[in-house]
């Protein structure tokens, strides 16, 4: 009931922007989870309500990204250009696909591995996503954090390898034993759930869902 | 989000602030990167806000001094916050002081604040990109010259920048410099210290990082030179993928900074030149600032303080120039109307800036005296600099008896073929001198030479070649971890510097010796190179004798000439080395007043020769192997009036000679008493070869010329009092 005694004042004039849910690693990037089957990409601005934000020279809903089975569609909303042609309609990405948004602003499509149909989407030259990514993650089934070059997520300096996989809704970590993964200070098995605001803390693991 | 606000509190107070360092931070001294599979521990995690107003979205990494978050603050202002963990009053002092410091190169330092447990935290801009030892990384066999520039120039804009603000960085390394799409900017320079030209060693802690430090750190010097130093290895890196000096410990690598030479030969000019100079071993030596650094490379600084590639400089594999410009302003008088061809519009990593105060009012100003080295300015003296310095790099890597050897076998070379080298000596001198006045008239002095205008630079090696290295060298380095992070011994300072500083130091101490202990040592010497003189010149006749064929008898007179005569020149020279010992060397005064000994020694040599009788045209074996014979025209014969019809020299020719020899030869640095060492074969050799050059353009008989020079640099040598430094550095 104490939430109904909480003023609402706080939350309705300040909408900004939805947040992504995002993962910050300690040490590597923080890095946007797009589980939705639709992402929309647009200009940063209050009020915009895009899934993921640029700050930018592009229109307000410039593009979405559609999953469809393993493979992501780009579907132009403006002007769009893949590779370099302009789209009229939906394209399927591939690893190392550059969308162009308006003018001057590129993004490079990732797709590590063809075991995962996650991908990650990165933003080219000075433009930045609007709060600060080191990259958007299009999640697919499963997505994999660990040293390997391969990785969804390249963390150097880690020697274990964390996979996120779904569960229903919620997101799921495996990894392995020897990693000692403490939430709250206290020490979890694998798998667990992957709960925004908790601090995942292992030997040399150390995140937080956003 | 509310889970989180709960847990902050409980997680700031469970932890002390001291406790449970983690790894990295301690042994990020040593480590170039941080080291592979140590886990960066935070003390805060997302969302915490240690800080009033800052909220901490993650860790970024943890340095020497700290470790670093990325933070919002309320308001949505992305920043860094740097955790001030050792040496707080130190690091906060040093931050203080760069608080207001404004370059485009910089990391911005916004603020300093206090927690409520009383930590510091340094507020600055963050950085979104690699630093320049990932991207290092990426590029194991080093980086393309062109982007190896871009990145440099920034680098030294940068620091240039500190050294004007009285600051030296202290610790520049890759590590410590960020790039931001295409902008450098330096970090970490709150370990920087306030440059004071009394005080130059503050704090006694060691700084930096062994590989990037320069050899007089050991002593406790952190003048603006470290930095020129460190720059210079950043740039090897850059190009090759390695650091010059490497090792296992510590110790081995300062060693070699103290020691050791880089390898430039995976190097192409002007790379190499510049990464040697900086790199000197003795700080004087090295490149007076930044600026001067950028030029030798044909990048400089605009008025506002950004690098910017001069274009006349065509390219970077072309040599530098330091005078560029200067004839794009002198063709425009209206400076509306110049041409914007002379510098290139863009700015390194950032928008063209247009509109700005006048570069070359800039260039030609502050920034002219730099340009000093005429050297590097010619391409053809620079040419043969270039091999000298290898030829003389190759000499010292021979082993001792190696060295003996190939001077000997030169001398020999040289005497026995003077016939042919000497005449092509003096074609080359004198179409050099042409070429010359040709290339300064064509204003070659103040602007670039196309690349195929004189084609004296085929040695050098085009940028756009890949710089290699061999596997073995670009290893990256996994030993660091093991080295000890053992605090820096006070080390040795290099031979060199030390020899220099204990010169001046004695020579002080020489100009308050009383009226008799100097006339003694001038009797003592005299009487010393007297019977020296004697010996060597019989010995030096009895060559001579072996090769006469003759009756021997006329050859006494010549012994007698030879001795008498260097001993002379001996006396002259021990006379005004002794005067000169406890002065400054100024090489053209001080040779300019041997000049007017040698007028006199000619003189009296004539007036010997005569006294004596010497049968020169009997005893000179000249015809036979030394004279330059052109036709029919002896032409170093040909100065009439020097020589009678059999050749001998007549009182200017005695003149000539001995003025010349004196002048070409610093004899006094033979008998200086703080010379090298006690007898130098070297200065023996040196003598007879510039005995040799004379005699090549004022005939004098052979070989008694050479036996001149020689017996008086041996003569000269074993009478002079000598210090021994390295003896001396014993007892003190």
């Amino acid at each position: 009931m104490s939430h109904l005694a909480r003023p609402v004042s706080s939350s309705a004039p300040t909408i900004a922007m939805p947040q992504p849910k995002i993962l910050w690693i300690d040490g590597v990037g923080s890095y946007a989870i797009c589980d939705q089957n639709e992402v929309t990409i647009g200009q940063a601005f209050p009020g915009n309500q895009v899934d993921l934000a640029i700050r930018g020279d592009l229109s307000r809903r410039a593009a979405v990204i559609r999953r469809h089975g393993e493979d992501h569609l780009v579907q132009p909303l403006q002007s769009v250009h893949v590779n370099g042609t302009e789209i009229d309609r939906a394209v399927v990405l591939c690893d190392g696909s550059i969308i162009s948004l308006g003018s001057r602003i590129e993004l490079r499509y990732v797709k590590p591995t063809q075991l995962s149909g996650s991908a990650r989407l990165e933003l080219i030259g000075h433009t930045r996503w609007q709060p600060l990514l080191s990259a958007a993650l299009l999640m697919g089934e499963s997505c994999v954090l660990g040293p390997e070059l391969n990785s969804h997520v390249v963390c150097p300096d880690w020697t274990t390898k964390v996979v996120l996989f779904r569960n229903g809704k919620e997101w799921m970590c495996r990894v392995s034993e020897q990693a000692n993964i403490q939430i709250d200070g206290k020490l979890v098995r694998a798998p667990f759930p992957l709960v925004q605001g908790q601090r995942i803390r292992g030997d040399e693991i150390s995140m937080t869902l956003e | 989000m509310f889970t989180m606000l709960r847990r902050r509190p409980r997680e700031i107070l469970a932890k002390n602030p001291t406790e449970g360092l983690p790894l990295g931070n301690h042994s990020n001294e040593l480590s170039r990167s941080e080291p592979i599979g140590v886990s960066m521990k935070f003390q805060y995690g997302s969302g915490d806000t240690p800080l009033d107003g800052y909220k901490i979205k993650r860790g970024v990494g943890s340095g020497g001094f700290g470790e670093v978050y990325f933070a919002e603050s309320d308001s949505g202002k992305e920043v860094a916050l740097k955790r001030i963990q050792k040496n707080l009053e130190v690091e906060v002092r040093g931050v203080r002081h760069c608080l207001n410091l404004r370059h485009p190169n910089l990391v911005a330092i916004y603020d300093i604040k206090f927690d409520k447990i009383e930590q510091g935290w340094i507020v600055m801009e963050y950085i979104d990109g690699d630093s320049l030892r990932d991207l290092m990384d990426k590029a194991p066999q080093g980086m393309p010259a062109a982007e190896t520039m871009q990145w440099f120039a920034q680098l030294a804009a940068g620091v240039a920048y500190l050294h004007d603000q009285g600051i030296v960085h202290r610790d520049l390394k890759p590590a410590n410099v960020f790039t931001d799409g295409g902008l450098i900017k330096i970090g970490d320079y709150g370990l920087s210290k306030y440059i004071s030209a009394s005080r130059r060693g503050g704090q006694t802690e060691s700084v930096g990082t062994f590989h990037y430090m320069a050899p007089e750190i050991g002593k406790g010097e952190y003048g603006k030179e470290i930095d020129i130093y460190s720059l210079g290895i950043i740039l090897y890196e850059l190009l090759t993928g390695t650091v010059p000096f490497d090792g296992e410990s510590s110790q081995e690598i300062i060693l070699k900074h103290l020691t050791a030479d880089p390898d430039l030969s995976q190097v192409p000019q002007p790379f190499a030149y510049v990464i040697q100079k900086s790199m000197a071993k003795n700080p004087t030596s090295r490149f007076r600032d930044c600026r001067e650094m950028l030029t030798a490379l044909g990048w400089g600084l605009d008025a506002s303080g950004l690098a910017i590639k001069v274009t006349n400089a065509v390219d970077v594999n072309v040599p530098p120039l330091l005078q560029p410009a200067r004839t794009a302003s002198r063709a425009t008088e209206i400076p509306i109307a110049r041409p914007i061809g002379s510098f290139d519009a863009t700015v390194a990593g950032s928008p063209p800036v247009q509109g700005k105060s006048d570069p070359w009012k800039y260039r030609n100003g502050r920034n002219r005296d730099n340009i000093t080295d005429s050297l590097y300015r010619e391409p053809v003296a620079r040419a043969i600099h270039q091999a000298v310095g290898e030829a003389q790099t190759f000499f010292r890597s021979l082993p001792p008896g190696g060295r003996g050897v190939a001077i000997a076998v030169s001398i020999i070379f040289l005497l026995m073929n003077s016939a042919w080298i000497a005449p092509m000596m003096f074609l080359f001198l004198g179409a050099y001198v042409c070429y010359y006045v040709v290339w300064y008239l064509l204003g070659g002095a103040n602007k670039p030479i196309p690349a195929n205008a004189t084609g004296a630079r085929p040695q050098y090696a085009r940028y756009d070649q890949p710089v290699r290295t061999s596997p073995a060298m670009v290893q990256p380095t996994v030993h660091y971890q093991n080295a000890p992070p053992a605090a820096l011994k006070p080390t040795p300072i290099p031979y060199r510097v030390a020899l220099r500083n204990w010169q001046t130091e004695q020579r002080n101490d020489l100009k308050k010796r009383g009226f008799w202990t100097r006339s003694h040592e001038y009797t003592r010497s005299w009487t010393v190179s007297g019977i020296v003189t004697a010996v060597l010149a019989v010995c030096g006749g009895m060559l001579t004798i072996a090769r006469y064929d003759g009756n021997a008898n006329p050859l006494v007179s010549g012994i007698a000439w030879v001795s008498i005569m260097s001993l002379a020149m001996t006396w002259t020279v021990l006379f005004l080395a002794r005067r000169w010992e406890s002065r400054d060397e100024d090489s053209i005064v001080f040779r300019f007043v041997q000049l007017t000994a040698g007028v006199l020694l000619g003189v009296g040599s004539y007036s010997l020769s005569e006294f004596l009788m010497v049968p020169w045209s009997d005893i000179a074996t000249s015809q036979n192997f030394v004279v330059i014979n052109d036709g029919n025209v002896m032409w170093n014969k040909s100065w009439k009036g020097f020589y009678d019809q059999n050749s001998v020299p007549l009182l200017a020719g005695h003149i000539a000679y001995f003025g010349s020899l004196m002048w070409m030869v610093r004899w006094w640095r033979q008998s200086d008493i703080l010379r090298k060492s006690r007898f130098s074969a070297w200065s023996i050799a040196w003598s007879v070869a510039m005995a040799a050059l004379v005699q090549g353009f004022f005939y004098f008989p052979a070989p008694w010329c050479f036996i001149l020079a020689g017996v008086t640099s041996f003569s000269l040598q074993m009478s002079s009092p000598w210090m021994d430094f390295k003896q001396n550095k014993q007892i003190t």
